[in-house]
């Protein structure tokens, strides 16, 4: 991973660019719904968020900064392994490049994250994120199909909104790095 | 008949073998009414009752004289009855379910009875009615009849049956009857009554709601829904089709799909949906394997056997539900699966088999798998003559003079029991192509020497070569291009 950029506001206009680009549902919730055939239904209003699948807004604007970043990366990692899962429960013909994207994406995020706590002097515990290639969470029995799919639906609904609340708590941050 | 004497005679036989014979008591008889019962020319002539029924020995056929004479507090009276195999009806006993159970996984009922063979003097045919009723409201959704044979001894019976409704969602009732056909038999012959009812309902033990589930099924089958749910369904849909709905008991509805059509790879989604939840199922819904397709086994060195082949029409079920390919070989009964891992691209499969040794011949069967089916294509190989060689490598040219050089090359195989068939491309500026063809015989370690003679003195030559075998099949790849300066002329 590429080393941390000591500079406040643009590390902080990266995260806020990559998490605008991350919260669309069109980078891998609504793909997921067409190829589980879930948008031919309606259905948008069940595939909702499960509660406490992901911190919620009121909880992310109440933690302070390294909290905050600390609750990010480590959300983002639980992330990384359903995602795992998720491409385990798809069949091998049917690859969900937005997934592989996504994965990309939020490692790239997370390694943002590493140094904006870096930055704010509480970088010890966040780790940077390496891929380990290959190893994934063992696969976990899944329920039937359909809950698969509805699963799948809520936990992505989730990751999209958990994105768009953290986006908006980076966008109250003032411009120096000062530390609460 | 006078009804101041015993009248209506009748009798009935569950079993051939005794007569159950009743008739009405005279007129005013009271409780104390004693009959003598005397059948005429019986070894046992009389018998002495007190009530109005008896049951004796099954008598042979033709005529019979029987009376009764009923002795009561004011006086007595006399009947003669004639009684005749004929007038006798055979009423088998009610048969009884001792088990019945379901595979709910594949929506089966199984029966099980006994049908008192033993109880009869000799074999007679059977016919059995089963009915099977659905709903509290007993709705009958089957009828079948089947045919037995009774024999000296009772025997159990077996059957079952494929429910097209889920058996989770709905109580089903099963009962039973029989028709003793027997052919000896003169008299009138009667279905038994039904058995008691024997019922199979389905106990929740998870959120599944919706059956049947993650199912795989034929394009174009009939198939059936069902929704287990406390809350009112207010609608059903297959994919983007809404459907309408069947009520059953309580909440739970079902829908009917007809000629269902192939699935999506993750397959079509059937949704119920309440006012607060959604409930659902996945179907997939695809093809059995085809027969694979231009099935070919050819080695590249004698020592593993390639086989490839082509899926034919796509079966639509992928994942757990995709088409397994086993190749199996007969003489050394040996067998490999495939594995994702083998090669393949979506039209051709390939897998490797590893030679046997001092086996040429080879009789492979490639069985295709499916939840909804099986296939297979078979062939007959001798490896030694489907050879397709790797291409030639570390390919040399070293004089020998200024007419002959040596070629070398290393042909991975082991090659020893054959003869290969190699063939040199020279070329030579401003001269026509030539290729020479050799024979070469075949080595275990792969490396190849050749000497191409008659080349002219001094000048630059391009070769390269290839190689089959004997028994052609295919020609390797060239190999790398040689150019070379053959040597001065001394």
């Amino acid at each position: 991973m590429g080393g941390c950029s000591g500079d406040y506001q643009a590390l902080l206009g990266q995260l806020q660019q990559q998490m605008a680009l991350m919260q669309d549902t069109s980078t891998l919730l609504d793909p997921f719904m067409r190829l589980e055939g879930l948008d031919k239904l309606r259905f948008s209003e069940h595939c909702t968020e499960r509660p406490g699948a992901f911190p919620s807004d009121n909880a992310l604007r109440t933690l302070g900064r390294r909290d905050f970043l600390r609750m990010l990366s480590s959300t983002l990692q639980r992330v990384l392994h359903r995602l795992a899962v998720l491409q385990q429960h798809l069949p091998e013909t049917q690859d969900l490049e937005e997934l592989g994207v996504a994965r990309w994406n939020i490692l790239g995020l997370k390694n943002n994250i590493y140094c904006m706590s870096q930055l704010l002097g509480g970088a010890s515990e966040l780790a940077p994120t390496t891929a380990a290639p290959g190893t994934s969470p063992p696969p976990t029995p899944a329920p039937d199909a359909f809950q698969s799919k509805l699963q799948g639906c809520r936990f992505l609904h989730g990751y999209h909104r958990f994105l768009h609340s953290a986006r908006r708590v980076f966008s109250q941050w003032g411009s120096s790095p000062s530390r609460r | 008949q006078k009804k101041g004497a015993p009248h209506d005679l009748k009798c009935i036989t569950n079993n051939l073998q005794v007569w159950d014979c009743s008739w009405k008591a005279p007129s005013g008889a009271g409780q104390g009414t004693v009959y003598d019962i005397c059948i005429e020319s019986r070894s046992h002539p009389c018998y002495r009752l007190n009530k109005t029924n008896i049951k004796i020995p099954a008598l042979l056929p033709g005529d019979h004289e029987i009376t009764i004479h009923s002795i009561h507090d004011f006086g007595s009276s006399r009947s003669k009855f004639i009684l005749n195999e004929k007038n006798v009806s055979l009423i088998p006993d009610t048969p009884e379910i001792f088990n019945l159970s379901a595979d709910f996984s594949n929506s089966t009922l199984y029966l099980k009875w006994n049908d008192k063979g033993s109880a009869f003097p000799h074999h007679s045919n059977v016919i059995w009615e089963i009915k099977i009723l659905r709903k509290e409201s007993m709705e009958l959704v089957k009828l079948v009849t089947l045919n037995t044979a009774l024999s000296d001894e009772d025997t159990v019976h077996h059957w079952s049956w494929v429910s097209d409704m889920p058996l989770e969602c709905v109580t089903h009732y099963v009962g039973i009857r029989c028709y003793v056909d027997d052919l000896h038999f003169s008299g009138h012959k009667e279905w038994s009554d039904w058995s008691p009812l024997k019922n199979i309902s389905w106990t929740p033990d998870s959120q599944t709601k919706v059956f049947p589930q993650d199912k795989v099924i034929l394009v174009g089958s009939d198939i059936t829904f069902c929704c287990v749910s406390q809350e009112k369904v207010l609608s059903a849909q297959i994919g983007q089709t809404s459907c309408p709905l069947i009520h059953l008991d309580g909440e739970n509805v079902a829908i009917k799909i007809h000629n269902i059509s192939v699935s999506e790879n993750s397959g079509t989604n059937v949704v119920f949906t309440t006012e607060e939840n959604i409930f659902g199922t996945v179907i997939f819904v695809g093809y059995p394997p085809d027969t694979p397709q231009n099935l070919n086994c050819e080695t590249h060195d004698l020592k593993e056997i390639i086989c490839t082949w082509s899926a034919g029409r796509p079966t639509a079920l992928v994942g757990p539900r995709k088409t397994s390919y086993t190749l199996f070989e007969s003489f050394s009964e040996k067998h490999v699966r495939f594995k994702r891992v083998d090669v393949s691209t979506k039209e051709s499969y390939q897998l490797l088999f590893q030679m046997l040794p001092n086996q040429e011949i080879y009789n492979f069967t490639l069985n295709a798998r499916n939840p909804l089916g099986r296939s297979e294509a078979a062939i007959l190989v001798n490896v030694t003559e489907k050879v397709y060689p790797h291409t030639p490598t570390a390919f040399k040219v070293k004089d020998i003079n200024s007419t002959a050089v040596t070629l070398s090359w290393h042909l991975p195989g082991n090659f020893a029991k054959i003869n290969l068939l190699c063939q040199v491309e020279i070329n030579k500026t401003n001269s026509a192509q030539e290729w020479r063809n050799v024979t070469i015989k075949g080595v275990e370690n792969s490396n190849y020497l050749l000497v191409v003679d008659k080349l002219n003195p001094y000048t630059i030559y391009t070769f390269r070569i290839r190689c089959s075998t004997e028994t052609f099949w295919k020609w390797s790849k060239w190999s790398n291009k040689k150019q070379h300066l053959t040597t001065e002329a001394v």
